[in-house]
This record gives structure tokens, sequence and C-alpha cells, in this order.
């Protein structure tokens, strides 16, 4: 089956937990997760409703594979309108939770209304309630998952909860899973904040059932397989992903204060390499990777702050090991506020798990608020006196405390950079589409990437098109429409199974998706359905946009990336070429309709064999 | 000649299986080697896209094979990671 067949719906406001049946003709259509959860908040809300009002709902979603064998198969997806762009929201994560969640039975979760005061929702397998969370709010995600274990005398407890960010209303606040884990992007802990949701505590002891166990046992063990022996895989197990620091460094993709340079010189102090070298008192930033559920990847970092360095001095809470740097954290806390400290950009990032901020888009609007101050937009008198120059370590560990705790100018960067930028009255230096914050790639050297940016549904994001080996190969314009279009829609049905997008960066095949899904679910899935899904996801989610109030004059970037020159690196000189590629992008939309607008079905994806999305 | 060779993220795991794997090494190679042929002998030319910086350069793919290193150079390969 894969699906569990089983929706939660828990009404905040009556204060109600109540089992449904899942739709499993949305589930031929949609799959799961961030497909799935999409048609349903499409279903079920008004697009152009308020992200925090009441009437707004938060669907927390695990896939198909989620909960199973299949390597990675622990992912799970919020999605809501988000707080921060007002557009779709669907935010992933890893960890632990989403396979426990998929294990008490349950394919969704629809959270909707408000509660009158803080509440925090137990599930126990088919038992679910909400509990008083008086006691735990105002308090950080680290304090209050040991609190949950301990009140229910159980550590296997999977806990999914906000922290301070999310209660007072930071734009891009988001909701951490298993202390370090995140469902980072777009403002979903805000809108989970709003609804006096502290946290998501769930324990599942039912398992999972394939379909067809025999297939699907097989079509497990070749996925498995290609990723054990590939070689990129390895890279990543090794390394983690802050390799990349290194290529975009070397290539000029690297932005660098708030995009005004694509090269850092501090990146070599945030790289793979001396993330493993020890530093002058004998300290060793990493500790050793980790993996997330039923993975076989293990990219992540278990990092720990040298005791003597400023940052955690006196503070023994933040010597312990915790999430340290990926690649998105050592850029956003990094080259992006021009810091090349990679103590402080490890203690920056562990406030961004405790508070619960999604550290790309505080680092994105610290480096705006650090331009800001450059050209004097900004004084001390706003900052409480603190001097915001760009590559002050100490500011940066400041900020990400008072930003996570809603103090003082941290207020002001809870807003997130475009309402900061407008706020200060110079818009044009908010580095964010549909006003989210850039991920760690320029748009003018990765022209595909730019366009990625640009036309994704949830605003700026690397995780929504895959245009790497086209932009690392080539800085022209030609092809990269194609390249981004189409991997739009793979990476929308990969969202949707319940597996981890890295599996495509490290072996795994599009027909290694279809086969597990075929395995794991009835209804004959073949990568060409799996790919229509894709698609079809894809332009729900465009479709909730336009009835959201956004257009195609959404899909753009800022002027900077558009009208200034990329300073160095191979792409020197070069713009964006997004005016050039966009035309191409929509050519496969039906005549008639409004450019990007998926209102009408194309006839070679949606004619046939389901129905146009919406319906 | 001696050139010093750097190659970025994990494309030593691409390296041929009888070459120790490195990320930053000084090679002795023959005169007349060119950037590309360096990434054949290397064995990873093979197996992966590849951008390649002679001197700060970016060496574009179609001058690859005609591109000749000198005693001093730094050659820097990159290969075309992805997500993060």
């Amino acid at each position: 089956m894969g699906w569990q067949r089983k929706i939660l719906r828990v009404n905040l406001t009556a204060g109600t937990c109540v089992h449904e049946p899942l739709n499993m003709d949305w589930a031929q259509q949609f799959l799961g997760s961030r497909g799935l959860a999409t048609k349903y908040l499409m279903a079920e809300i008004d697009p152009k409703v308020d992200p925090l009002a009441p009437e707004n709902k938060l669907v927390i979603a695990t896939g198909p594979l989620t909960g199973t064998i299949a390597s990675t198969g622990g992912r799970w997806t919020a999605v809501t309108k988000g707080a921060l762009t007002g557009a779709i929201a669907a935010s992933n994560s890893g960890g632990q939770f989403g396979g426990e969640l998929k294990m008490a039975g349950y394919d969704l979760v629809i959270l909707e209304g408000r509660s009158p005061h803080p509440v925090y929702l137990y599930i126990e397998d088919d038992r679910a309630q909400l509990l008083d969370a008086s006691h735990l709010w105002g308090r950080s995600v680290w304090e209050i998952e040991p609190a949950i274990k301990e009140a229910h005398e159980d550590p296997l407890i999977r806990i999914a909860s906000i922290g301070q960010a999310g209660e007072y209303g930071c734009r891009y606040a988001c909701i951490v899973n298993d202390l370090h884990r995140a469902a980072g992007r777009s403002g979903v802990g805000t809108v989970m904040g709003s609804k006096n949701l502290k946290a998501i505590a769930v324990r599942g002891t039912k398992g999972v059932r394939p379909h067809d166990p025999a297939k699907f046992m097989s079509a497990v063990k070749v996925a498995t397989d290609a990723l054990a022996k590939n070689k990129g895989r390895k890279g990543m197990t090794s390394d983690g992903t802050i390799a990349m620091m290194d290529v975009t460094g070397t290539f000029g993709a690297l932005p660098t204060r708030n995009n005004r340079e694509v090269q850092f010189e501090g990146s070599a102090k945030l790289n793979a390499k001396s993330m493993k070298a020890p530093n002058e008192h004998g300290h060793t930033n990493l500790i050793q990777n980790a993996a997330c559920f039923a993975c076989t990847i293990g990219c992540g970092r278990i990092s720990h702050v040298d005791p003597q360095h400023f940052s955690v001095k006196d503070k023994p809470q933040y010597q312990k090991a915790s999430g340290g740097l990926e690649y998105e954290t050592a850029y956003a806390l990094g080259s992006a506020v021009g810091v090349d400290d990679m103590d402080a950009a490890t203690y920056a990032g562990f406030l961004c798990n405790e508070y619960g901020m999604d550290p790309i888009s505080f680092g994105g609007t610290l480096a705006c608020a650090m331009e800001l101050y450059d050209v004097g937009a900004i004084t001390k008198e706003h900052t409480g006196g603190v001097d915001l120059s760009f590559g002050n370590a100490e500011a940066l560990c400041l900020m990400a405390e008072l930003a996570g705790k809603g103090e003082g100018f941290g207020r002001d960067l809870g807003l997130g950079s475009k309402r900061l930028a407008e706020k200060y009255g110079r818009p044009e230096l908010s580095m964010a589409v549909k006003g989210q914050e850039f991920a760690a790639y320029d748009g003018r050297a990765m022209q595909g990437m730019g366009l990625g940016y640009a036309t994704s549904n949830r605003g700026a994001c690397h995780l929504r098109a895959n245009p790497y080996g086209a932009d690392f190969t080539s800085t022209a314009t030609e092809g990269k429409a194609e390249v981004v279009r189409t991997s739009q829609d793979l990476i929308s049905a990969i969202d949707a199974t319940g597996l981890c997008l890295f599996t495509l960066h490290s072996g795994a095949t599009p027909e290694h998706y279809a086969d597990q899904i075929d395995g794991a679910c009835e209804g004959e899935w073949t990568l060409p359905r799996l790919l229509e899904t894709g698609e079809r996801i894809w332009n729900l989610e465009r479709q909730f946009n336009l009835a959201a109030g956004l257009s195609s004059k959404d899909d753009t970037l800022p002027k900077r990336i558009l009208e200034e020159p990329a300073p160095s690196g191979v792409a020197k000189g070069l713009v964006s070429g997004l005016k050039t590629m966009l035309p191409e992008y929509y050519e496969r939309t039906p005549s008639g309709a409004a450019p990007g607008s998926p209102a009408a079905p194309s006839p070679r994806r949606w004619a046939a064999p389901t129905a146009p999305p919406g319906s | 000649m001696k050139v010093n060779v750097r190659l970025m993220g994990w494309l030593r795991e691409f390296l041929r299986s009888d070459i120790e794997k490195f990320d930053d090494k000084d090679l002795e190679l023959a005169d007349g080697l060119t950037v590309g042929g360096l990434a054949d002998e290397l064995g990873f030319r093979a197996e992966t896209e590849f951008m390649a910086m002679r001197n700060g350069t970016h060496v574009k793919p179609e001058v690859l094979d005609t591109t000749v290193l000198a005693d001093g150079d730094v050659v820097i390969y990159v290969p075309p990671l992805k997500g993060g």
C-alpha cells in the first residue's frame, strides 16, 4: 500500500482530533508528501488568506516511501501558505520524525484553526490528543524536546516543534525536529506558531506495508546498491554538502556580502578540509557524519564549537555536539555576511536550530542589514549600538540570538530581507525572489540556477531545480530553460515519494524512484507516470500562487543580478540572462494562457491518463 | 615540468584507481601535456563532467585539448557538485 490511507485532522480552535480516510483518487494523482498535501491545501483554503490567520491550514505530510526501508525514506513535508512569501510553502525535512509519524499510521496531519492557548499535539498510534503547552511556551526547541520525552516517560518519542522565533512571528521561523533537522524555508514555523501549536510529539509502532513486498524489496536493493557504489555518494558521506564551498568559491558562484561579490576570500576557512582540521587549540569542529531515518548516504555533520571561542565561552550548553555546518549554512552564516569564522558560523547555526529559524533566510536578511548599514540606511541607533559591518563575527552571533528571541534589532531582522529593505527605503538590496532569500548560488555565474530561483513556486530555492551540471559546465543561457523545467518536474515527484532529493545527487536514477514506488503502491507506477505526477504537482503549486495573487511578474530576480555584472570568477562581466531564458521556459504554456500559467493542460503531459490539476 | 593540480569537491573519488587520492598536489608532468590531457591521465575525464581553470582563467571545453600546460602552472578542476 505505501499509503496508510489515513489522515489525522486536528481542529485547534475546537480542540478536536479526528481520523479520516485518505482520498485515494488524489493519492493516485498527487502521490504523497509535497504533492498530496498541496492538493488538500488547495482544496481546503482560499489561497488569498492571510498566512497567519486561523483560516490558513498547515499540512504535515509523509510520502508512500516514508517509514519504509527504502534508502533515505524518512522525509516529511510541511505545506501551507508561507508566512515569508505569501506563496505556496512546501518545506521538507529529514531526521527521525517523519518515519515515526508514518509508523503511527498517518499519511497526513491537517492542522486547522487556532488554539485559544498554547498546546502540543501528542500522537501514540491511533490515539491523538491536544495537551496544554503553557509551560513550554517561551522555551527553545532544545529545552522542550527533552521536557516532552520526560513528561511521557518515553525517550523514543519523536518531536517536531517551534522555538521562540515561531512564537513571536519571525517570518522565516522553521519547524525543527530531532533537535537539529528542520522544515526550514518559507516560514512554516511561523504559521505553526500563529496556531498556538508548540509541538507535535509522536510515537508510532505500526510499521508500513508495501503493496508488493517482493517487488518492493527488489527495487530497494537495486537503488541502495547504486548509492553504495556511487563515487559522488562517497564524497557526500565523507565531506558533506560543505564540499560545495570550494567549487562555488573557485567558479565564482559563491554569494558574498549580499551578492556584491561572487567569491569569498575566507572560503578556505569554511570548507570541508577546515572542518576536519584541528585549530590552534587542537580543537576540531567536525565530530562525525550523521544519517537520517533509513539513510545510507549520511551527509549530515555533527560538530562542536571550540570551548575557548568567544561565542561559547562560559556557555557549557553550547559546547556540546549538535548539527554542524552544511554548505547552505556555511554560506548564509559565512560568506553572505563576510564572516570567515567557522566556530562563529557553527554557533549561529546552533542558535538557528535552538530558536527555530531558517539559517538561510536569517543569514540573507542579516547580509541585507549589513549592506543597509554600509550605505547608511541603518545606523547604530537602529542596531542598539552594534557595529553591523560585514565580517563582524560577534555581530553575527549576537544578531542570531536577538532575531531568535525577537528582541531589539532582532525584531527587524525577523521581518526577512524584503520587508526589512522596504522599511529602510532600499528595497533593491533584498536578495530574494517572492520574498524568500537566495540560497548559496549566484544567478549570474549559474544561469540555470538564476532561472530556477526566479520560477520557483516557493521563492528562491536551490532544491527546486537541478541545473548544477549544466551550470558548472557552461555559463551560457542556451539549453538551461529545458534543464530547469524538466528537473522541476522530476524533483516535485521525488519530493512526493518520501525520499531525500540527495539520492539524485548520489547515484539514484529516475527509474529507481519509479520502481520503488511501483513496489510500494498500487497503480502501475512507471517513470512516465511519475514524471507526469511531478509536473501535475508543480502546476498545482503554481495554480495556488496565481489564485493567491502572484503572477509571472514575480518570476524575476533582484536588480543586482539582472544588471550588475559579476565582478570576478568564470562569469566575470556577466549578468543574468533571465529575460532570454524565460520565454523558452514558458514555451510549453498553451497559447492564450498567461505567461507561466498552468491554467490549461499541455497536450503532452495532462491529456491522459489523469485529470488536470484542480479537478 | 612541475604543475600544481587542485581537485575541488570530491573529484579525488574519480581519480584512476592506481593513483593515490589527493586534493592538492604538485605533479611532475611530461612537456606538452594539455589541460584536457591531464584530466585523461588522472582518469576522471571519462567519468564526470568538470570545469577547468589554468592560472585563474577559465579553460573553455572547446580548448581543453589545445591548452598546453607550462612549468609552474596552477590548474584547478571543478566537478559539477549538486545540492547543498
